[in-house]
Order: C-alpha cells, then sequence, then structure tokens
C-alpha cells in the first residue's frame, strides 16, 4: 500500500471514485528517484563545501605525530654530533669554574643551528618537488623536523643546566635557564630567517662560525662579558621574545604549500 | 564512477610571460603522451595538475571537483614523478621508498608489502638495502618511478621518466604502464616519441603553452600521410633540401643519400612518400630553425 492510499484510508466517508481520482492526480507529480551514479557524482561535488571541524588542531596533532616518526628519518650523524657537544659543553662549562654562565650561553644554540641542516635536507637535495606532492607536504615536513629538533635542543639545553645545577652549588637555576634561552632563541631564529632566504648546506656552516667567532671575541674581553652577563632580566626576556616571534614567523612562511622554488618563477619554461 | 580530469582554460604566466596559455582539455582513464619542444610549457602544466603550482587562470577539476579544494584527497590519489628530482643519498633505496611512503599517509604494514612489491617491480631488490648515493641514473629513475606508484595512484604523472633508462628498462616501463592504465589516468612527457608512440591513448602536442592537437596516435599519423618523403640525393641537393625543408633521418649508402624529407609537396624529383610515423611528426610541428641546427653542426 503506497502512502497516499495510506493517507486517504482513514478517510472512510469519502467514495472510492473521488481517492481514485485524487490518486490519479497525484501520480502526475511522482518523481524519478536518480541512478546510483547521479546520487554519488553529487556527493562528490558538494563534499568541498563541507565544513573540516578542527582542521587546525588536527593538523597541528598530525604535524607533531609526524616530528616523532621523523626521528628514523634524522641521520644519525646529527644525534651523534649533538651527543658529543652536550659532553663537551658539559665538560667545558665544569672546568669554567670563574665564569659557567658563558659557557652554557656559546654552547646553546649550536644543536638547533646544527639541526637546520636536517630541517632543510628536502629542499638542499632537491627532493621538494616529490615531497610538496604527497599528503604531506615539505612544508609540512620543514615544521615536524623544526618543532623535532627545537624540542630536542631544549631537552639537551635543559639537561645541561639541570646537570650542572646539581653538581655546582653557586648556580641559579633560573639565571642559567634564562642566559641559555636568550642566545638560543634569537640565533635559532636569525638562522632560520637566514636559512629561508639562502639555500645550501654551507649556510650552516658559515653561521656556526659566525657565532663561534662572535662568542670569542665576546668572552675574551673582560667588559664585554660582564656587561652581558649582568643586563637586566627584561632585556633578556626582549631577547626571547624577538627570538620566538622570528621562530614563529618563520613557521608561519614555512606553512605556506605554494610559496615555493617553482612559484618565483626561477625555472620559467616558455615565453609568448 | 569514470574517472575524469578536466583542465578548464589553464593559463600560467610568469610577470610578463606566458608559460601556459589558456589550455584546456579533458582526460579519462589511459596513457596519454605529452609532446612538446623544451621550454613548450610541459612541466609547467604538470605542475599544475599536480597542484604544487597555481594556475594563473583556470580551474583543473578531478570528477568535477576543484583539485585544490580537494587538498589531500587529491593528493590520495595522485603519483607523481618530476623531470629532476634529489633523493636523499645517505638513504637505502627502501628506506627512501618507506619515507615517501609515509609523507603519502600510507600505514607501516602497507608500505613495507608496496615497498617490496614495487623493488621487484622496477628490479631493484637486490640493491634495496644500497644507498642511493651510489646509484646510476637509470637506478634513481626506477626509485622515483616506484616512489610515484607506491599509493596506487588513479592519476599518474611523470615527467620524462624514461630519461636515463637503457632500452631494456624503458621496454619494461612501457609495459607497466600499458598493463596499470586501465583503470588511471596517466600523462607522461617525454623527448623519445617511441615511448609514446607504442602504450599512448591519445598523444598532446603542446608549443608555446598552448595545445595545438590533442589525438590518437593512428588519426595523428593519418594526418601526416603524403608529407614524409624519402628520396635518394647527393651532397649538393641534400645542402639544398636541408635549407628548403624539414629533414628527418639522414642515411649515406653506397648509392647515395637516403635522406627523410617532410613536406607538404614532393621536395625532389625522385621523392617517394613513405609511412610517417611520430618522430616526423615532431619534426613537422616543432622543429623550426633546421638549416641552422646543421649549420652549426657542419661547421664543426
Amino acid at each position: 500500500m503506497d502512502r497516499y492510499e495510506k493517507a486517504f484510508e482513514i478517510q472512510s466517508d469519502m467514495k472510492d471514485e473521488s481517492v481514485e481520482d485524487i490518486l490519479n492526480y497525484l501520480n502526475q507529480y511522482t518523481v524519478e528517484f536518480p541512478v546510483e551514479e547521479e546520487i554519488d557524482s553529487t556527493i562528490d561535488v558538494l563534499k568541498q563545501y563541507m565544513p573540516n571541524k578542527n582542521e587546525r588542531m588536527a593538523k597541528f596533532c598530525l604535524l607533531v605525530r609526524m616530528a616523532a616518526d621523523e626521528i628514523t628519518f634524522i641521520s644519525k650523524t646529527y644525534w651523534i654530533a649533538c651527543t658529543i657537544l652536550f659532553i663537551i659543553g658539559y665538560w667545558t662549562t665544569m672546568r669554567e669554574i670563574d665564569n659557567p654562565y658563558a659557557t652554557i650561553i656559546v654552547f646553546a644554540p649550536l644543536p638547533f643551528v646544527l639541526g637546520i641542516l636536517e630541517i632543510f635536507k628536502g629542499r638542499d637535495n632537491g627532493m621538494s618537488e616529490i615531497e610538496l606532492s604527497c599528503k604531506i607536504s615539505s612544508s609540512e615536513i620543514i615544521i615536524s623536523r623544526i618543532i623535532l629538533i627545537g624540542i630536542y635542543s631544549v631537552l639537551m639545553n635543559t639537561a645541561l643546566a639541570c646537570l650542572l645545577y646539581i653538581f655546582d652549588n653557586s648556580i641559579d637555576f633560573m639565571r642559567i635557564s634564562v642566559l641559555w634561552l636568550s642566545p638560543f632563541t634569537f640565533i635559532s631564529g636569525i638562522s632560520l630567517w637566514v636559512v629561508m632566504k639562502i639555500k645550501g648546506a654551507y649556510v650552516v656552516n658559515v653561521l656556526i662560525s659566525i657565532w663561534c667567532i662572535l662568542a670569542y671575541f665576546a668572552f675574551t674581553n673582560d667588559t664585554v662579558i660582564k656587561i652581558l652577563l649582568k643586563l637586566n632580566n627584561a632585556v633578556y626576556l626582549g631577547i626571547i621574545f624577538i627570538g620566538i616571534i622570528l621562530i614563529a614567523f618563520q613557521i608561519k612562511n614555512s606553512a605556506n604549500r605554494y610559496n615555493n622554488i617553482f612559484e618565483r618563477g626561477n625555472e620559467i619554461e616558455a615565453g609568448t | 564512477m569514470k574517472l575524469k580530469l578536466v583542465l578548464e582554460n589553464i593559463s600560467k604566466k610568469y610577470r610578463n610571460k606566458y608559460a601556459v596559455k589558456d589550455l584546456s582539455v579533458k582526460l579519462t582513464p589511459g596513457v596519454y603522451g605529452l609532446l612538446g619542444p623544451n621550454g613548450s610549457g610541459k612541466t609547467t602544466l604538470m605542475r599544475i595538475m599536480v597542484d604544487i603550482l597555481k594556475p594563473t587562470e583556470g580551474n583543473v577539476l578531478f570528477n568535477g571537483e576543484n583539485i585544490h579544494s580537494m587538498g589531500d584527497r587529491y593528493r590520495d590519489i595522485l603519483g607523481y614523478l618530476p623531470q629532476n628530482f634529489g633523493i636523499y643519498k645517505n638513504f637505502s633505496a627502501h628506506k627512501f621508498l618507506m619515507y615517501i611512503a609515509a609523507l603519502k599517509g600510507l600505514d607501516k604494514h602497507t608500505s613495507l608489502k608496496k615497498v617490496e612489491e614495487l623493488l621487484e617491480i622496477v628490479s631493484l631488490k637486490a640493491e634495496s638495502k644500497k644507498k642511493l648515493g651510489v646509484f646510476s641514473g637509470g637506478m634513481k629513475q626506477r626509485i622515483g618511478i616506484a616512489q610515484a606508484l607506491l599509493n596506487d595512484p588513479k592519476v599518474l604523472i611523470l615527467d620524462e621518466p624514461t630519461t636515463g633508462l637503457d632500452p631494456k628498462e624503458r621496454v619494461r616501463f612501457r609495459n607497466m604502464i600499458s598493463e596499470i592504465s586501465r583503470d588511471r589516468i596517466i600523462i607522461f612527457s617525454t623527448h623519445i616519441v617511441s615511448d609514446i608512440e607504442y602504450i599512448a591513448k591519445e598523444v598532446l602536442l603542446i608549443r608555446n603553452g598552448k595545445l595545438i592537437e590533442k589525438n590518437d596516435v593512428k588519426n595523428i599519423l593519418k594526418d601526416m600521410e603524403g608529407k614524409v618523403w624519402s628520396a635518394l640525393v647527393d651532397e649538393k641537393v641534400l645542402n639544398e633540401l636541408i635549407q628548403y625543408y624539414k629533414v628527418g633521418n639522414i642515411m649515406r649508402t653506397d648509392k647515395g643519400i637516403e635522406a627523410r624529407i617532410i613536406s607538404p609537396q614532393r621536395p625532389v624529383r625522385d621523392a617517394v612518400t613513405t609511412p610517417p610515423r611520430l618522430e616526423d611528426l615532431y619534426l613537422y610541428y616543432f622543429e623550426e630553425n633546421q638549416s641552422d641546427e646543421f649549420a652549426k653542426v657542419r661547421a664543426l
């Protein structure tokens, strides 16, 4: 029994003929049910207008998960270099009886700056085009590596600060934390900015060399070292803030999937 | 649903130069050969189809949906081999493919299975533990082909995939593409016209960023009938032919010089028509300054 018949069943006082007339009249308006293929195609077309729930949050979680997965793809040389750096850092700081703070300042940015080689190795090895065509694009890979190398560098520096604090009673934990965080964030931010502009692994070597030369001149001069270590806390916090802004800005720039070498027109093919 | 990739009035402008201009084409499952000289806009067009380059105008639609709006859903069904691609020299072939599989969002179990399968297909199983840094050009190219196939793509875009492959590898590659083309859209560009001749459902001829012809090989060659000539000439006549016509193969025999000439009219009295090949078509459409090229060669 179809729904029209059901609806009219209750009108028992109506004559059968009238019901029949109405049914015939309504049947003119019967809509053909579309075929399966048409329904699928309509759904496919409309999918693009469906809002994505918490897309940003999901993307961030994905990047963090990716950063964890990236561990196996980061070169062993980097992990070994950082471990050696950590041992040298600890050993030198403990020997620097007069001023352990100065040594940690010099060592703090090095794990991250070294890690830049790993962060941009896809771009420097000509892998960008393949990576861009993947579900996880090269920009997302870069961000996940920044997260991974950043977290690792913070852990290394925190561990070094903790060790120094445990084994040297004269060290103020808060002070040493602020002192390593300032060059770490600032130099990392500057380095990222430079590497985003200039392609090539040699840039990292140049940056490390410049930092070491500057550190050498600063810390062999008593006046400079005193000024650097006795700045107002607000100045250190200011440097940390600028560093964080610089890093955030570079991450934002990396996030643009189309901000790549092809879009800048470096490889123009035709001219008409 | 039948797959459909539609390019609607695609243009790409760099500063004041057009790399691709107002190009429209509809692609369905099968192999499409993209043929054009250097600088014709092939790579730009492919990058637009891969969605790593935004067109200045126009849209690319996959089954009616803009590929840019599709985002990750499009990348799920896309395989791409760029013309010049780098590799991580310290990665082994296996690790490299596992890495790309991770970027394509495949789970570990599927990745392992697929990587093993593809290493077998591209004949690199024995070298799977070797570092990519020691691979030859052909081996790198095979790894490139393997990575493009990792996610079993519905749209496969290959930019000069046969570069660096030896003849045996090229035949293997052609057969493989032919086998998988039934339910996929495969677009590949090449300078080696014979690659297209054997497997392409249709040929897209592109010049100065514009699509000048889209047809199957048979029909295109049919249009060329009566335009390809063969003649036995001497050195003097050959020089004249080179000046005024497009000359293909030149073979020196005991009887004289056998030249293949592309021309709508009979170029010399003794010339006879010969069945056209895709190579002749390439010369017909794209070779413009041949006499200059010959002059350079002869001056050496």
